[in-house]
């Protein structure tokens, strides 16, 4: 006989395997993206090449294809598309791109290196000259140089700005640039390009993925947001100062339930003050969203975060998301272990909410003293009622992610640890040790759900 | 991703690769680019070699009694296939503006933004040197 557990294990496989499925495919998306920009270059006879310099140019021809479908799926990864968001995960997704940011720049300059290269030996020129007489009687060519050098104003700001403690928000003004590039550099391929001469196929490949790529980024950054904004006029309701000192923030907005926004789940908020307006925060929800009202806590810590405990009720908000996949939906097992440290508290006691009584569940809270937990009173009450098994580590670091006088453990948390999910959320470190920990302890990798922070 | 996966991807990409290949041309147009006498009773005016990304450009005219009876390419930018695609298509149709117009003056090919530049401006300094404008 099925009991009711393993209907309900099945069913999260199942849905963990759909998601696999999602996330597996968009990655194949990508390489036969790459495969067929290379197959249209090679099918119009660009691998026919007579001497050195053709065959310079023929790849810097083949690197710029691969560029373009790298910084097509950097678009698409930063475009908070909800299909992206569902299978990948929003932060995950952020994470990748910032990985494949630096591949997609360097392949950029290699593409503009091998075609400089090859035009300077052709015209027995300098790279400088070869490089500036590019856009000599072409205008698209003009923008690519204008592209390059902002490129290189990304890099050389990049590697400077890496020694220094600078905002979020220079960071993301720099990164804004990097869309303003790859703005100028996109039309020299349909307008240089003899590929769009021949055959409607390749300019209809090329179309097609250029709008989805920025198709999904217009819609999803820059449209939703409008949208969401007038749709829900979210105000800020209420503002109250926890026992720890963090400041609990509940949002009320017209048919915000609509929004579908699930326990574990962040948005990317912004309040209209004047100190605040500029910035865009990450912050999750501290409990399940009720009704038309969803609440989170902050902990002062950053520039902006100090600045939210002085947010007045009435005070208009705008927000982005719900994004991640730090949900419930994303259970394969059939217990789940909840373990959060400092204000990485806050998805956890909203997945704590969501947690059926009786479900195999245990709590675990690392903080440095009890005045220092966020949250504590309603984590108890919550675990109280949903029959959880709580536990508080509080006190200095050791050697694992508990306390110096009480080490942890996922295996001495649970019987079984591989029938378990584990949800962490916590400082980066602290974190990374809790999953290398769960791993050893024999939770399955697909199991562990590491919240990372992202924009 | 699973290791299956892995191989279904990169087969994939392998046979979408390959039937690139498979419908890729052979070998490439061939674009003259050859001078030669004037008859008799014609003269030869070369243009300025004219240098873009995509290579050298340069055109003589053959003048007979005042108008211009032949244009021909010396030199067609570069050799690889992008250009010789383009170039098999859009030296004719340039040779023949020019003759039919009577002037270096004609309307670019649309596709060719590199050669249409460079025989212009070659034909322009040639029909200069010709005296005719």
């Amino acid at each position: 006989m099925i009991t009711r557990t393993q209907a309900r294990v099945a069913e999260r496989r199942r849905r963990a395997s759909r998601r696999q499925w999602g996330a597996d495919g968009i990655v194949a998306c990508v390489w036969f993206a790459a495969a067929v920009g290379v197959a249209l270059n090679v099918a119009a006879g660009g691998l026919l090449v007579s001497n050195g310099t053709d065959v310079v140019r023929e790849a810097g021809r083949l690197v710029g294809i691969v560029t373009a479908v790298l910084m097509m799926s950097q678009v698409l990864l930063a475009s908070r598309a909800p299909w992206i968001d569902r299978v990948i995960g929003h932060d995950r997704a952020i994470a990748r791109h910032a990985t494949l940011g630096k591949y997609a720049i360097l392949l950029m300059f290699s593409h503009v290196g091998l075609i400089v290269t090859a035009t300077s030996r052709e015209l027995s020129q300098g790279m400088v000259q070869a490089f500036l007489g590019l856009s000599s009687g072409n205008l698209w060519m003009a923008a690519v140089e204008i592209a390059a050098g902002l490129f290189a104003l990304v890099l050389v700001t990049s590697l400077f700005g890496a020694f220094r403690d600078w905002h979020y928000e220079t960071w993301h003004t720099i990164n804004r640039v990097v869309y303003v590039a790859i703005a100028f550099a996109v039309p020299h391929q349909f307008l240089d390009g003899e590929t769009f001469r021949r055959g409607g196929l390749a300019w209809l490949f090329w179309f097609t993925f250029y709008a989805v790529a920025f198709g999904s980024f217009v819609a999803f950054r820059m449209v939703r947001p409008l949208v969401l904004t007038a749709n829900h006029r979210a105000r800020v309701a209420s503002v109250a100062t926890e026992a720890d000192g963090s400041t609990t923030v509940v949002i009320r907005g017209r048919g915000l339930r609509g929004l579908g926004a699930k326990p574990g789940q962040f948005l990317l908020w912004r309040f209209y003050t004047t100190r605040l307006f500029w910035q865009k925060h990450p912050y999750s929800l501290s409990s399940a969203p009720h009704g038309d009202q969803v609440r989170i806590t902050v902990k002062p810590s950053g520039h902006g975060s100090r600045a939210v405990a002085h947010v007045r009720p009435g005070t208009a908000v705008t927000f982005e998301g719900p994004l991640g996949i730090f949900t419930h939906d994303a259970r394969t097992r059939s217990g789940i272990v909840l373990i959060a440290a400092g204000i990485g508290v806050t998805p956890i006691r909203a997945l704590l909410e969501h947690v059926v009584p009786g479900e195999p569940c245990v709590v675990v809270l690392r903080a440095r003293s009890l005045d220092e937990a966020p949250l504590l009173d309603e984590v108890r009450a919550l675990a109280r009622d949903r029959s959880a098994e709580l536990k508080v580590l509080v006190g200095p670091r050791g050697d694992t992610w508990g306390t110096a006088d009480e080490p942890a453990s996922v295996a001495s948390l649970v019987r079984d640890p591989s029938d378990v999910d584990v949800f962490v959320c916590g400082p980066l470190a602290w974190a990374k040790q809790v999953e290398a920990d769960a791993l050893a302890s024999g939770v399955a990798p697909e199991a562990i759900h590491r919240e990372r922070f992202g924009w | 991703m699973r290791a299956q996966r892995v191989v279904i991807v990169a087969g994939g990409c392998a046979a979408i690769l390959g039937t690139g290949w498979l419908v890729a041309p052979r070998d490439l147009p061939t674009v003259t680019t050859t001078g030669g006498g004037a008859g008799a009773g014609a003269a030869t005016f070369d243009g300025p070699a004219i240098q873009n990304p995509r290579g050298v450009f340069q055109v003589e005219i053959v003048v007979k009694g005042g108008k211009v009876t032949e244009v021909r390419p010396l030199q067609a930018g570069t050799g690889d296939a992008e250009s010789r695609f383009i170039n098999s298509e859009a030296l004719p149709a340039l040779q023949k503006r020019i003759l039919d117009a009577q002037t270096w003056d004609v309307q670019y090919v649309s596709g060719a933004s590199f050669t249409s530049p460079g025989i212009v401006e070659s034909a322009k300094g040639a029909f200069k040197k010709a005296g005719l404008g």
